[in-house]
């Protein structure tokens, strides 16, 4: 511990004046974020872009001292003068380690605490949530950070390196012809997979060359690492996340439901080249009381062997329909070339549904007064000239789906869950974890819409999953701009 | 076990396909000055690197004070003194906060030795290492491996860019506080160490050409100078440890290696039984350095 602490004072020492500008950084951050809240604003304007830019600039401020703090004692060549000196391994990794947590966690700590105060929400009561923060900004920012600094050993390479893993990688998936697809409600746990990677890899190399000091290993484990996490990002079958999400939330209530699907038609989108739009007509009935389905994916594979998959993700219900029916033209995105060895013709396919039962509250928002929502948040209505602005915070997540009603003001009707009118949704979030990936532990979110109009909020809160499958024989009509 | 604070055996290391020590041999007794020397890339830089865990070896075995230089880990090196030139510091210390900074490391830092080998070097204790010059830099990193009175003091061609002034300086601090301390030093410049190693081992080519305590290696170089009536001719079976040979008109000179007064006479006379004369005449250590190498590029072409 004596020579922890010893190499700790030695760094700070050492760094005291790049420690002067992470501190003043810092405040900066916490300053312009406080602004940004104070001043309700939620487009862009001044406040936002200097709390963005702050933001920026401090994560590269800490890219910079962590990677600076390890190369104090540089993991790699032959020169260094510590390597023949009395130094424990495990000492001078912890020195670093508790480097880390006083000039980077602590202040970040102290920083978000102030937003918090400064947003009117109880520091200490979110105290928890704010030390999860904390872990997943170490796990997703920190520690790869301090990978790279154990396997570099100026600041060239520190910017070089990532340069080149980022340009080597999009030539990788380029040449691979690899394509993302994105599954909203099923992201957090994709990105969950790809930190947990990225970080046991990181913590693989740290520890290696702490232990060993073999550059060559360290720096073909970090690669490899990069590559596994781009792989299993892409290349895990979405049907695994949606199991996973079935595991997590369970199926009560979803057996009764029955799932039809309608005559399949296609056309080719205008902004889609090389792609087809093939439409799934899904009907949910059975659904039961106060809650809506929601078809989060749809996997169609023809029956046969070594036939590529179509997926579809998320269908965004713009409205949700309500009752205990509901309809969705759901749309499948397939590969003109795939797709035109189905047109024209009934083939045999396999189609496998998944769907959620959500729990959909709406809480209106009356004009000028303010709003508990949920999660501990809350917005605000005030009347400028010509328009209500909407502002609003929350502690930890952007728990606040909005929605927006054009319709003309008045109550809900009696006996509805659901507003009438134009609606629009503006976050989903279905992560479990406490707090989200984030610098800033309130988030801020917000519009202007015309006076007069009925504001509400959506809160779907997902109650289980469930997944149906088919086998049956489609038609796939032939459309004209693929004749 | 053996006692020999350093010993190396069979020792290899190869750069990719570049072989740079080919099987390496050698023991530092306990107390011993010991001086690596060898022509520039022969290996010796790797061979220190090797013996301070800094690289790894291809094969073989490096032992430094009993432990395998693969396992030499942090504690060991309280033991163990490593200066070198191309040594990287932490150059935004001043030299006192240097030492204070290592003092914590070592349980048996002296303090008083410290102040003591700062004054002896004269070094600016309020300066920072980047601001001094090769010599101070030298200084100050071999004043940071005494002070904690090492076992052993391995030092990677020291001398190297220093001025006479501060080469002398260097060896009367490095001679007046290793008592007790075994010195393996590297350089590849004879001059610098032949005042003051007790052993010596040339390294050439990645292979040891000798090593011996430096009394013996002067005692066994002689060069042999032979006078005839008529002009000779070398025989046939000339002697591997007879080097350089030259023949001019009467005389025939060569540089006996193994050199004994009687045996060497005999062979000689067996040889060369027409010979008039034969004078022996002991030969600087230079020249034997010199000789030793031009005979193993000999060999190898």
């Amino acid at each position: 511990m004596i020579q922890v602490l010893h190499i700790f004072r030695k760094d700070t020492r050492c760094f005291r004046i790049e420690l002067g500008v992470i501190g003043a950084l810092t405040a900066v951050f916490a300053w312009a974020h406080i602004s940004a809240i104070e001043a309700q604003a939620a487009d862009i304007s001044r406040p936002v872009i200097l709390s963005f830019l702050s933001s920026f600039f401090l994560v590269i401020g800490w890219w910079f001292l962590v990677t600076r703090a390890i190369h104090a004692e540089a993991l790699t060549g032959h020169r260094q003068f510590w390597v023949t000196r009395p130094y424990l391994w495990k000492q001078l990794l912890a020195a670093k380690v508790l480097f880390v947590l006083a000039f980077v966690n602590a202040p970040l700590l102290v920083a978000q605490m102030a937003i918090l105060g400064a947003a009117g929400y109880s520091p200490m009561g979110g105290f928890p949530r704010l030390l999860w923060m904390q872990l997943a900004l170490t796990l997703v920012l920190l520690v790869p950070a301090f990978a790279l600094g154990a396997v570099t050993r100026t600041l060239a390479q520190v910017v070089l390196a990532p340069l080149c893993g980022v340009l080597g990688l999009y030539f990788l998936l380029s040449r691979g012809g690899m394509v993302s697809v994105g599954f909203l409600s099923t992201e957090w746990l994709q990105s969950t997979i790809l930190v947990l990677v990225v970080c046991a890899g990181s913590v693989f190399v740290v520890l290696r060359q702490y232990s060993a000091r073999r550059v060559r290993i360290a720096v073909l484990a970090g690669l490899g690492t990069l590559v596994l996490g781009a792989w299993l990002w892409l290349n895990i079958p979405p049907s695994l996340y949606y199991k996973a999400q079935m595991w997590l939330y369970g199926k009560p209530g979803t057996e009764a439901v029955s799932v039809a699907i309608g005559e399949p038609s296609a056309s080719v989108p205008p902004e889609g080249r090389g792609f087809v739009n093939a439409d799934f007509p899904l009907t949910f009935s059975n659904i039961p009381a106060n809650l809506i389905a929601v078809p989060e994916m749809v996997q169609v594979r023809p029956d046969a062997p070594n036939a590529s998959p179509m997926w579809a993700g998320y269908e965004d219900p713009v409205p949700p329909p309500t009752g205990s029916v509901a309809q969705y033209p759901h749309h499948v995105f397939a590969g003109s070339e795939e797709y035109r060895k189905l047109a024209g013709k009934t083939a045999n396919m396999q189609v496998s549904i998944y769907f959620s039962l959500q729990n959909a509250a709406f809480l209106p928002l009356p004009p000028d007064r303010e709003t508990r929502i949920p999660w501990g948040g809350r917005c605000t209505v005030s009347t400028d000239r010509e328009a209500y602005v909407v502002f609003c915070t929350s502690p930890f997540r952007s728990a606040y789906d909005f929605v927006r009603s054009q319709r003309e003001a008045g109550p809900i009707p009696a006996g509805s869950t659901l507003p009438g009118g134009t609606m629009e949704l503006f976050s989903r979030r279905q992560s479990p974890w406490p707090a989200e990936l984030a610098l800033s532990p309130v988030f801020t979110d917000g519009f202007q819409c015309v006076i007069g109009s009925t504001l509400f909020l959506l809160r779907e809160t997902p109650r289980a999953w469930a997944h149906r499958d088919f086998h049956l024989p489609m038609h796939f009509p032939q459309p004209q701009e693929l004749r | 076990m053996s006692d020999d604070p350093i010993r190396v055996t069979g020792l290899t290391k190869k750069f990719r396909w570049t072989p740079v020590l080919k099987g390496i041999e050698l023991a530092v007794p306990r107390g011993a000055v010991f001086a690596l020397i060898g022509p520039n890339g022969a290996g010796k830089t790797t061979t220190i690197k090797i013996l301070m865990n800094i690289l790894r070896p291809t094969s073989g075995r490096a032992e430094v004070l009993g432990i395998e230089s693969r396992r030499l880990r942090g504690p060991d090196f309280t033991r163990i003194g490593y200066v070198s030139e191309n040594q990287e510091m932490p150059d935004w210390m001043t030299v006192d906060y240097f030492l204070a900074y290592l003092r914590p490391f070592y349980p048996a830092w002296d303090t008083e030795l410290a102040a003591q080998l700062i004054k002896q070097f004269n070094l600016p204790g309020d300066r920072k290492l980047k601001h001094l010059s090769r010599g101070m830099r030298m200084k100050a990193a071999l004043a940071s491996s005494l002070a904690y009175r090492p076992e052993v003091v391995v030092l990677d061609e020291p001398f190297t860019g220093l001025d006479p002034l501060a080469r002398d300086e260097f060896i009367e601090g490095l001679l007046e506080r290793s008592e007790n301390t075994t010195v393996f030093i590297s350089s590849h410049d004879l001059a610098d160490i032949e005042t003051f190693a007790s052993h010596i081992a040339y390294l050439d080519n990645g292979r040891i050409q000798f090593s011996e305590e430096l009394a013996a290696l002067s005692n066994r170089f002689r060069e042999i100078e032979i006078t005839f009536e008529t002009a000779p001719s070398l025989p046939a079976d000339w002697p591997a440890t007879w080097l350089k040979p030259e023949s001019s008109a009467a005389v025939i000179r060569f540089t006996e290696s193994r050199w004994d007064a009687e045996r060497t006479t005999a062979e000689i006379r067996a040889r060369f039984p027409n010979a008039r004369d034969i004078s022996a005449t002991p030969i600087p250590l230079r020249t034997i350095f010199v000789t030793v190498a031009k005979a193993a590029q000999s060999a190898a072409a």
